[in-house]
Parts: C-alpha cells; sequence; structure tokens
C-alpha cells in the first residue's frame, strides 16, 4: 500500500522522521499501514475517505518522549496530530485535520499523578479516561465527584481542552481546569499559572498565577501540547436528587427557556441542565422502525404516540438537586412553582420512571459524575451509525431558541432527516448541540448530510450565532464566521502559530489556524 | 456449520428478509468466523427485537446469550481489562450497531482485535468481535 505522506515531505525523509521517532519510544510504539485503522474517522461525513487520514502514528510514553518527538519532528519537517484518548467521535475522532499528518497518541501517557480529597482536585496526564478516574476514586474511597460528558471513555484533559460539557455543578470543564504542563511546539517544557514558581504548593488551586493567564491558548489549539492538568473536583454533596420535567407543545419552549434563565443564573438550578427534543430521548430507547417505514418527517400523530409510548415530552429537562435535603426541597419548590407556569407540564424522578432503559435513570448517573456510553444508543435511531455535532450558541432566550429551533429543524427536514437536539444550559449562553444521524456506508446520504451542515453553518453565522465546536471537515468553514474586523482574530491566530511554532508542525489547520508553511494551499 | 444454525427456512421464520437471511448465511461461512472456533464465546442479542435472539443462537458457539437493549454502558463487564488473556475471547451478537461499535473501541485500547460486521436489515448487525490472546501467552 502506498504511503500517505505529510504534503510536501519526500519518502526518505519520512522515513527517516519514523525511524527517529522509532528510536525514541520503541518499534511497537510506531504505527503504519494496517495499523492505522484505529487512526481512521469511522464518522467521515465527506466523500474523500482520504481527506483525514493519517500517515503514521507515534504513542510516546513521557514528556520526555514527546518533547523528543517533537524535537525530530521540526527536524524532519513532519507534522503532529495530538490526540489523547481520540473518542471525540462526533467531530472526528483520532483522525487529523490534515491528510499525511502523523498521529501523536497520547494513551500511554495516563497516569494519575495526584488526587488531592482535601482540595477537590486531580492532576492528570493526557491518556487518563473518565472511567480510568472515576474507577481510581472509587477505588480509593475518596469523597468527591467527577464531572463527566455524555460518553465516559473519553479524555479527562482532552474534553476540557476542546470545552466540552458535563452535568453536574462542575459541567464547565475548562472552567474547572486549573494549571497545566506544555510541551511547545520547539520541544520546550513549560507550567503554567502557580505551575511556574519552583516550589509552590499552589499548581492545581490558583489558575492565575503571574502575569497573563495564558491556559486558554492552548485549548482548541495548535499552540503546544498540553502533558499534564489539573481538574478540580466536586466534594460528594450531603444529598442528591436527579429529576425530570416534560413538556408537551413544540411551542413551549420559548417559555420554558425564558424561565430557565434567571432560575441558572442565580443559581436555584445547579447544574448543568439539559433540554433535550422528543427524538433525541427517544432514540436512545427505540429506533425509528419501531414507529415507522416511511421516510421524511414523522407526523404529529407519530410524535405523539411516541410521547405517550415512552412517558416524555416534545421538550424534556434532565436537572438535579444536590446538597442537604432541606435547601432541596427549597429549591425544588422553586424549580416545580416556575415550570408549572407551562400548562401540561410533568415532574419525574427517578422512582417514577418504571421503563426499562428509561433515560432518566441513565442521566441520574451522569449528573452525579458516573461515567457511561448510554447516549451512544440515540445513533442507532436511524442504523446507519454515523452522526455529527452541529452547535451553534445563543443567549438563553426563549425567542433565540424558537428561532435557532425552527431554522435547523425546517432544514433539516427539507434534507431528509430527523431534527434531534439538546439545549444544554451555561452559565449565561445556551449551547444548540444539533445531532445529525447519516447512513455512513450510503455515499448519497453523507453528500447531502454535507451540504446541510455547510448550509446550517452559513445560516446559523448570518443569524449571528457561531458554533463552539465542530468536526475536522468543517473547521476552516467555521473559523471563517468569526470574521469580525477583516478576520482579526485569526490573523492573531496565525501570529501566535507562526511565533510559535515557525515550522509548521503542531496540528496543521487545528480550528482553521493553519501554519505559514500550508496556509496558501489550505485556505 | 454448527449445529444450532438455522436453516434458511428457519431464518426466515424469524422475520429477517431474505436479503438479511442471505447476509446472514454468509457472514457465518466467512473465514474470519470459522478461524475463531478456539475462542471464548459470548453472544448477545436485542430483546427489543424478537429476531435477534433466534438469529444470535444460530451463531457458533452460541449460548449462554446475553441481552443488551441499546446502552452500550453494561457491556463493560464483558471487556477484560489490561491483563494478558490464556485464549482469544471472540464477543458475537445480533444487535443494533452501537454495541459492537463500543465494544471494539473499548477492546482496542488494550487488544489486538479483529471485527467483523454485516448488516442484516435496517436495525440489526451481525457481529463478530474476537480480542486475541498476545502470541506469547497462548
Amino acid at each position: 500500500m502506498k504511503p500517505n505522506l505529510p504534503p510536501g515531505i519526500s519518502a526518505t525523509a519520512f522515513a527517516d522522521a519514523l525511524e527517529a521517532f522509532r528510536k525514541i519510544v520503541g518499534d511497537a510504539y510506531v504505527y503504519t499501514g494496517q495499523a492505522l485503522s484505529s487512526y481512521a474517522d469511522p464518522y467521515s461525513i465527506v466523500s474523500n475517505e482520504d481527506a483525514h487520514a493519517a500517515s503514521a502514528a507515534v504513542a510516546p510514553a513521557s514528556t520526555e518522549q514527546v518533547q523528543a518527538i517533537v524535537k525530530a519532528a521540526n527536524e524532519h519537517g513532519v507534522p503532529l496530530w495530538p490526540i489523547s484518548c481520540g473518542k471525540n467521535f462526533a467531530y472526528g475522532g483520532a483522525a487529523p485535520r490534515m491528510s499525511g499528518t502523523v498521529v501523536l497518541d497520547l494513551k500511554r501517557m495516563n497516569r494519575i499523578l495526584e488526587v488531592s480529597e482535601s482540595d477537590g482536585y486531580a492532576l492528570v496526564e493526557p491518556g487518563v479516561s473518565y472511567f480510568d478516574l472515576y474507577d481510581h476514586i472509587q477505588a480509593k474511597g475518596y469523597k468527591l465527584w467527577l464531572d463527566v460528558p455524555d460518553p465516559g471513555w473519553g479524555s479527562v484533559m482532552g474534553n476540557a481542552l476542546e470545552h466540552g460539557v458535563g452535568y453536574t455543578p462542575y459541567g464547565d470543564h475548562f472552567a474547572m481546569q486549573c494549571g497545566m504542563e506544555v510541551v511547545l511546539p520547539n520541544g520546550e517544557l513549560v507550567r503554567t499559572g502557580m505551575g511556574a514558581l519552583p516550589g509552590n504548593t499552589t499548581w492545581q488551586l490558583f489558575k492565575y498565577g503571574f502575569g497573563p493567564y495564558i491556559d486558554g491558548l492552548f485549548t482548541q489549539s495548535n499552540f503546544g501540547i498540553v502533558t499534564k492538568m489539573g481538574i478540580w473536583l466536586m466534594p460528594e454533596p450531603p444529598g442528591y436528587r436527579p429529576y425530570m420535567i416534560s413538556f408537551q407543545r413544540e411551542e413551549d419552549l420559548e417559555q420554558v427557556v425564558d424561565i430557565l434563565r434567571p432560575l441558572k443564573v442565580g443559581m436555584v438550578i445547579q447544574n448543568a441542565a439539559t433540554i433535550r427534543s422528543l427524538l433525541l430521548v427517544a432514540a436512545t430507547n427505540a429506533t425509528r422502525s419501531q414507529y415507522t417505514d416511511k421516510p421524511g418527517p414523522l407526523p404529529d400523530s407519530t410524535l405523539r404516540k411516541i410521547m405517550a409510548e415512552q412517558d416524555i415530552g416534545m421538550w424534556n429537562i434532565y436537572g438535579a438537586l444536590y446538597g442537604p435535603p432541606t435547601v432541596m426541597d427549597t429549591l425544588w419548590t422553586v424549580i416545580r412553582d416556575s415550570f408549572s407556569k407551562v400548562p401540561g407540564t410533568k415532574f419525574h424522578f427517578l422512582e417514577d420512571r418504571k421503563q426499562p432503559n428509561d433515560l432518566l435513570a441513565a442521566r441520574a448517573d451522569t449528573m452525579r459524575g458516573i461515567p457511561r456510553l448510554s447516549e451512544f444508543s440515540f445513533i442507532n435511531w436511524t442504523g446507519g451509525g454515523g452522526h455529527i455535532g452541529f452547535s451553534p450558541v445563543s443567549p438563553i432566550r426563549g425567542s433565540e431558541a424558537m428561532k435557532q429551533y425552527t431554522m435547523v429543524r425546517d432544514r433539516m427536514h427539507e434534507y431528509g432527516f430527523d431534527y434531534m437536539s439538546i439545549f444544554a444550559i451555561g452559565w449565561r449562553e445556551l449551547h444548540h448541540v444539533v445531532e445529525l444521524l447519516f447512513d455512513r456506508r450510503d455515499p448519497s446520504i453523507k453528500r447531502k448530510a454535507e451540504e446541510l451542515f455547510r448550509l446550517l453553518v452559513r445560516e446559523a453565522a448570518a443569524a449571528g450565532y457561531g458554533e463552539y465546536r465542530t468536526h475536522l471537515s468543517f473547521m476552516d468553514d467555521i473559523a471563517a464566521t468569526y470574521g469580525w474586523n477583516n478576520h482579526a482574530l485569526m490573523k492573531l491566530n496565525q501570529t501566535i502559530k507562526d511565533a510559535l511554532d515557525p515550522k509548521g508542525i503542531l496540528a496543521p489547520g487545528k480550528q482553521g489556524i493553519w501554519p505559514a508553511r500550508y496556509r496558501g494551499s489550505h485556505t | 456449520m454448527p449445529s444450532n444454525a438455522l436453516t434458511r427456512r428457519g431464518l426466515l421464520a424469524t422475520g429477517v428478509s431474505t436479503a438479511a437471511a442471505l447476509a446472514l448465511s454468509r457472514f457465518l461461512t466467512s473465514p474470519e468466523v470459522r478461524a475463531a472456533d478456539s475462542a471464548d464465546v459470548r453472544t448477545f442479542y436485542d430483546p427489543r427485537f424478537p429476531r435477534s435472539r433466534d438469529l444470535a443462537d444460530a451463531l457458533p458457539g452460541a449460548p449462554p446469550l446475553y441481552a443488551v437493549s441499546g446502552d452500550p454502558s453494561h457491556l463493560l463487564a464483558h471487556i477484560p481489562g489490561g491483563r494478558p488473556r490464556t485464549r482469544d475471547l471472540r464477543l458475537q451478537g445480533v444487535t443494533t450497531e452501537t454495541v459492537p461499535f463500543c465494544l471494539e473501541q473499548l477492546a482496542r485500547r488494550h487488544h489486538e482485535v479483529r471485527f467483523e460486521s454485516r448488516r442484516l436489515d435496517r436495525d440489526l448487525f451481525v457481529w463478530t468481535l474476537t480480542i486475541r490472546a498476545p502470541a506469547a501467552v497462548v
């Protein structure tokens, strides 16, 4: 099989680079040929199957090996794409943005370096998954809760660096990050915040240190390789009560969001609560063919049948109460009274949900930091296995939520896709995470999905909505929408990129940031 | 073919289409499936689809069968950790696609795996995932 070389690199230079990598990590940890199947994007949406194909992969076991690999990559001009666990499947998985890039797989750097029960933090390496950290905390008996995203097999560090979210009060993962160790593109090692002070005891306790706060530069970027990261953990609360609130009509979304905003901003709703659309909830428990064999949007009669059979609403809030019972009782009274204003509202606790595989049971685990894979079952809805996320951000405002909902729903129906989404409530913003399901074996469906996705990006941007995260194939599209003042932000990113990484070896094209060496050919 | 294999007529009686019956027959005779006879076996089906159990039961060395309906979280217990195995472990089944997808992803973290899958109809896939014992341990 002909190797998929990095652009502009000769076969000889590439072979020399691989030989240098083998000397650093050993033969067993440099992967080529068939061994690269793990680094393919399983849900690739674009017709060119090689668009994100790796040329090789190398798996270091230590920070020193990462530094040595980076230096060798500079010497040979070979680009690297760092991954932690590579499980970010709706956004490209372990695959690199640019075809021919060598994946720098940090899976062997999987040490939990420290957990402080008294101060509530962990210091981890990139290869530590949520399952790993959860198991460690349980084994040690620490009274600490982890905050987990939906699938729990991803990297604690990787998720925070990609601005991922979870569902406890600690759900904003990057906000809970404290202190990094970073290998710069020239191989130099840096510690951020208090970590820069030799002998400090506060690296995982105080984020800002002295001088500019630079940790954000190493998130969703290609400015460095984070090899250690602190993450804050939540002390186990004295009480916990998950709940679900269901609403019966499509148009209820507007009133629900407007009720929710003051509750969230005022911290009556304590956690990162979510509003889930009917079909997203239904799809975790059933498939489309169990309700219809006809293509096209589901008629209202079918939607009502699904609601009745699964005892769910057109919209469904999943949230939880945390604290002493008296505090939870008081908070619940406010929440219940607030949402009772919406006609037909139903309130559910775990003990009310008797159906097998009910989503609240899974959410009850996730909202207390127990990692699961339950959410993955929704992609069986249409049976084709492929999905990507379209994730525009808006204010927590009912009119904005309805505008986004109708805009995206109508386009999805026009292109023959079912609408399913989560509105995730942040501190001041609403993440509208739309799941676009497609049959990954059907090129014609994939073409439609790709066309639809690009259209949604353009229309959302025209309406003032930007995506907070995206699949590899759309990074340039979305970066281009952040174009205020003649793309001043991208120019700044490129200036930083060229200063830190003059040879352009680190993650070319990540988030639309191309190094000078590839800029002309990719942007 | 295993003794509990369904005939073509038997397959059609489970409610699968002719195309699905053909796909399953081809799958059962594929070199990948036939080569894995020396493995420990665990077989999964999806109780939401009655035909799934009959079809899973036709897989080589099928019983006992494990029910798994959509949520792959419960499958973690079936993936061995990083300890070396002395025999291959074959996980197989007739389920929705997320089940083998998640098992494969989990198994690859610590083990060399072989994976084969074939779509039977809109919802169900027949699949086999062999977790290889290291040659030095066998």
